[in-house]
């Protein structure tokens, strides 16, 4: 029965949250902050103060309306078992109140969730401020006799409190939830002793508990109040106690494979001692910042990416791009400092990589001839391009290019289309083994630029077009900006851009990732069909199914204006990831 | 009708014909009558046209393990099962590997040429079969050439598809293979090379001119063995291991009065006593595509159709990659140590799902088994189901001693559906 009625009560906390109202003017100076109420042994700290703009609107407000109206919303209500009006009016005829202004009343002022660890078992905890005290006792009241009602109780045998600590009244529901109610405050745990460790904190006149400790103080300084929601995590902290993900999110830097993909600042951040998260949310754009603080010194060294970073310009954005990234791989780097930077089990795998090189480079030492040579700031950009008559894949992907700028180009330029030839025919080579088609290399001339490329044999007529033939691989280089693109025409375009002077340097001083929603939503579209058979064979979804989860992918990117995400360095000790995202205007 | 109609032997119908059927279908067909229940079985013949569209962006991925995967959703789909079911057939009669073949286009296109022309005229179909690109890169077509010839096909054409052993001298191989000559593949479809081509007169089973590949053809068609072949075939799949040679004449005549039209003749095949008999029934071991097939219809189980054929090819039946151009052995072969560890964890597995939350498959045994009301009444519900010729003997009597172990009724959905599907017993088919 306890469970039962502590599964009650969990429910209505977080309902707590999604219905914060504005701080009131009440005297706020005078009562400690919700931080000071959670024990220093606190690793993750989160608060919601913006929830209350969000969720005092309810189904009204812009976001929600402008989500439950999208084809998003209304494939997600046509799964549903009712609507949300009539699940709030069901809850508002058991509770005999408006849910979200019983919530509005548990958190007019703030609610905030603490987790800590006992004996690697976590340990959960909420404090609220809410509105008239008068007005949340009878809140709680009507919630726990309607928990009573529901499992067969006395009211009476909930909704009086079952002990007091400190002039609080407490509730002990189950094992698995204590609540306190103390004047406007509000606490529930699902651990006795953390409940009393909050009481005793907000006994306190001067700032103590979490809010004391110099780390959370240092990296919470810039919230402004405004945030929809904002979290602190102790990193070094939860290494310690918690989860393999917190060891595994630390280990990352160890690893060149996730080096070279997600690059320095992205395999970095988890190795800080804290880490601060803040979101904004509004009906026109998503905000969210990770910053990491306290890096050690050595990762930092490892992170590579220049405290001035001032990266290149590339070829200039066009409406049809559907992304562009600007990203700090020191490949270089990586291969000089690989005894430093990696543990020795993956170094053999540097060695195999520099053999493997060197036989496209001609038997050169990649790690002192090639590599250096290559600048760290590479531009990619994704467009889609127009396939050749009856080439068309019946996969069609974008193209994708890479720019670099090369140092001493003209010498570095002939070696890269050599490696360019080697593996068009080392390709042909094992296509030829298994009666593939082959890879026919041409070259042509951009008006006195090289675009050397290779293409397959025309496909057989009423066949259909394999994958493969996205792949139309190219090499060019204008002066020292070196071309790689996995399609001719695009090759072509930017070797004209960059001939005509059409760069632009990106904003901002880090790496730098921009996604077109509708560019993305068209690559689900166009490849709707494979998608849903993905779900059908290797999920074993009904093809109804599937093909839902792909228009409700489609949606998602039609929402999406344009993302964009971000590393920086602020300081020697601190990285910083920012994800942006704007979303389309209502109508579009 | 001889042999008695009622739900064991509607169960027979549908795991030989099909891919079985749930509770439900075999009591309709029960009381039905045979005709309705074969009328049924032969109507169904379409899919959905979305899952037979959505093979175009799955055969541009260049992989056989997706096509795999459609396959087996089809055959799961049990909307054409027999139509499937004489595929799988023809697939292990006319076997070509993707091992070999290496392109899932070709092995697709020759399985959708089972499906189309499977249950037409036999004679039309070894026609097709031998135009067939992924045939002609599986026995070598493109270098049989004139002066040169390749034998692979004609040997296979006469000792595996339409004669057999016995029918033939390495003479006639030769000469067939001549006929052959100039007969591949060019960027996926067949063509016919005069340059390479023999045009001199052949001599092949006794008869003698100047034959091209058709022509050698409706020589081996005419020879007596081909239908006695055929029917071999047909007898062996649907009715049971090591048909009578007497038995196997009578059913080359129906062949042949049937015009060669295999479905005319499957028919008159599961018309007859003889399907019914109680030595025809459970007379083979299933191989893994049937076996997982028929458990999941049967049970009215589902999961991702991908880790079904991924299963049935840990077990030794991989679609599209039969072992060598005989297809697979078949018969015992397919039990041994290793094959029966996969079949036993994976009905295990299946059973053990009941009730389960978990990704992957999902079975309701209560459903599945008609809702037995108590743990007691769950042995009757599967032997009904699952082994209906099952007598009161000692598996019957496990059943129910499982089934009075005094757990939940789920629990004991669990163990007794466990027991029954891992029983040698059911492996028979």
């Amino acid at each position: 029965m306890n469970r039962i009625l502590a599964g009650a009560t969990c429910v209505v906390l977080p309902l707590a949250a999604w219905t914060a109202l504005p701080r009131a003017q009440a005297d706020v100076d005078s009562e400690p902050d919700l931080a000071a109420l959670m024990p220093e042994s606190t690793w993750i700290y989160a608060e919601g103060p913006g929830l209350a703009g969000l969720f005092a609107g309810g189904l009204d407000h812009p976001l929600v309306a402008r989500l439950l109206g999208s084809e998003l919303g209304e494939l997600f209500l046509a799964q549903a078992e009712t609507s949300p009006e009539d699940a709030l009016e069901r809850v508002e005829e058991r509770l005999g109140r408006s849910p979200l202004k019983a919530l509005e009343a548990m958190t007019a002022r703030g609610i905030a969730l603490g987790v800590g660890y006992k004996r690697g078992e976590p340990v959960y905890a909420i404090a609220a401020r809410g509105g008239e005290p008068e007005e949340m006792s009878a809140v709680l009241r009507d919630a726990l006799g309607w928990a009573a009602e529901q499992h067969g109780l006395e009211r009476s045998q909930l909704i009086e409190p079952h002990g007091r600590i400190r002039g609080a009244g407490v509730w002990y529901l189950g094992d698995e939830l204590t609540l306190a109610l103390e004047g406007d405050l509000f606490l529930a745990s699902n651990d006795e002793g953390r409940l009393r460790d909050m009481l005793d904190l907000g006994a306190l006149e001067e700032a103590a508990g979490l809010a004391s400790r110099p780390g959370f103080a240092e990296a919470t300084r810039g919230v402004a109040g405004d945030e929809l929601a904002w979290a602190w995590f102790d990193l070094a902290g939860l290494a310690q106690v918690a989860a393999e993900p917190v060891k595994n999110l630390r280990a990352a830097t160890g690893n060149p494979g996730l080096q070279f993909l997600l690059g320095p600042v992205f395999c970095a951040l988890g190795s800080g001692e804290a880490a601060y998260v803040e979101l904004e949310l509004d009906a026109e754009r998503l905000a969210l910042d990770v910053e990491s603080f306290g890096v050690a010194a050595g990762v930092a060294q490892s992170v590579q990416l220049p405290l001035d970073a001032r990266p290149p310009s590339l070829p200039s954005a066009k409406e049809s791009d559907g992304a562009r990234a600007l990203v700090y791989r020191d490949l270089a780097g990586l291969f000089r400092q690989r005894t430093e930077m990696f543990p020795a089990d993956v170094l053999p795998k540097f060695a195999e990589a520099t053999s493997t090189l060197a036989l496209f480079f001609g038997g050169a030492d990649v790690t002192d001839g090639i590599l250096p040579a290559i600048s760290p700031w590479l531009g990619v950009i994704v467009r889609p391009v127009a396939f050749d008559e009856g080439a068309t894949p019946d996969i069609p992907l974008p193209a994708a290019a890479i720019v670099a700028r090369l140092e001493d180009a003209g010498r570095l330029g002939e070696q890269m289309f050599g490696a360019f030839h080697t593996l068009v025919g080392v390709i042909n080579v094992e296509a030829a083994q298994n009666m593939q088609p082959q890879l026919i290399p041409k070259l042509e001339l951009v008006q006195a630029d090289q675009v050397l490329s290779a293409h397959y044999v025309e496909p057989a007529p009423g066949g259909g077009v394999d994958l493969r033939y996205n792949l139309v691989p190219a090499v060019a280089l204008v002066d020292d900006a070196f071309v790689l693109a996995t399609h001719r025409e695009l090759a072509k375009e930017l070797v004209g851009q960059l001939r005509r002077g059409e760069v632009e340097a990106p904003a901002g001083g880090g790496e730098h990732l921009s996604l077109e929603g509708a560019a993305a939503a068209r690559v689900v579209r166009d490849n709707a069909e494979a998608l849903a058979m993905n779900g059908v064979l290797n999920e074993g979804k009904t093809m109804e199914q599937a093909s839902g989860e792909v228009r409700a992918l489609a949606s998602i990117a039609d929402m999406v204006e344009r993302l964009e995400l971000f590393t920086q360095r602020p300081t020697a000790a601190s990285l910083r990831v920012g994800l942006r995202v704007d979303f389309t205007e209502r109508g579009e | 009708m001889g042999a008695e109609w009622n739900a064991a032997a509607a169960t027979h119908l549908y795991r030989r014909a099909g891919f079985g059927a749930p509770l439900e279908k075999i009591r309709w067909a029960a009381g039905a009558g045979r005709d309705a229940a074969l009328d049924d079985l032969f109507a169904r013949r379409e899919h959905d046209a979305r899952l037979m569209a959505g093979i175009r962006p799955i055969l541009a991925l260049e992989d056989i393990a997706p096509v795999q995967a459609w396959w087996m959703a089809l055959i799961l789909a049990d909307t054409a099962p027999l139509v499937e079911r004489v595929a799988l057939m023809w697939h292990d009669h006319f076997a070509t590997s993707d091992d070999k073949v290496g392109d899932a286009r070709l092995m697709h296109a020759e399985i959708e040429l089972f499906r189309e022309k499977g249950l037409g005229d036999f004679r039309e179909l070894l026609h097709a079969v031998a135009r067939d690109p992924a045939m002609l890169v599986w026995l070598d077509g493109n270098s049989n050439r004139r002066g040169q010839p390749n034998e692979n096909f004609a040997r296979e054409v006469l000792e595996l598809f339409a004669l057999g052993i016995g029918h033939y001298t390495e003479r006639d191989v030769r000469e067939a293979a001549r006929a052959f000559t100039g007969w591949g593949v060019d960027r996926r479809r067949f063509v016919f090379r005069e340059q390479y081509h023999d045009p001199g007169p052949k001599e092949i089973l006794g008869q003698r001119g100047a034959f091209g590949g058709d022509e050698a053809l409706d020589v081996l068609l005419r020879h007596p063995a081909s239908p006695r072949h055929v029917a071999h075939k047909l007898l062996e799949e649907f009715v049971g291991p090591d048909p009578s040679a007497e038995r196997v004449d009578e059913w080359a005549g129906i062949l042949v009065e049937c015009d060669w039209n295999v479905e005319r003749t499957l028919r008159r095949l599961f018309e007859s006593e003889m399907f019914y008999s109680g030595a025809a029934r459970r007379s083979r071991i299933s191989g893994p595509v049937e076996l997982v097939a028929i458990t999941m219809i049967t049970l009215g189980a589902k999961a991702p159709p991908g880790e079904v054929a991924e299963a049935a090819g840990e077990m030794g039946q991989s679609l599209f990659r039969p072992p060598g151009v005989k297809g697979w052995d078949g018969g015992r072969s397919w039990v041994h140590a290793g094959s029966w560890l996969a079949r036993h964890n994976h009905l295990t597995a299946l059973a053990m799902a009941h009730g389960a939350e978990a990704e992957g498959v999902q079975v309701d045994l209560a459903a599945g088994l008609g809702n037995p009301g108590a743990p007691g009444d769950v042995a009757e519900a599967a032997r009904a189901l699952l082994l209906p010729d099952l007598g009161d003997g000692e598996l019957f009597e496990a059943l129910r001693r499982v089934a009075s172990e005094g757990v939940s009724l789920d629990e004991t959905l669990r163990r007794v559906t466990a027991l029954a599907l891992t029983a040698p017993e059911y492996h028979l088919v």
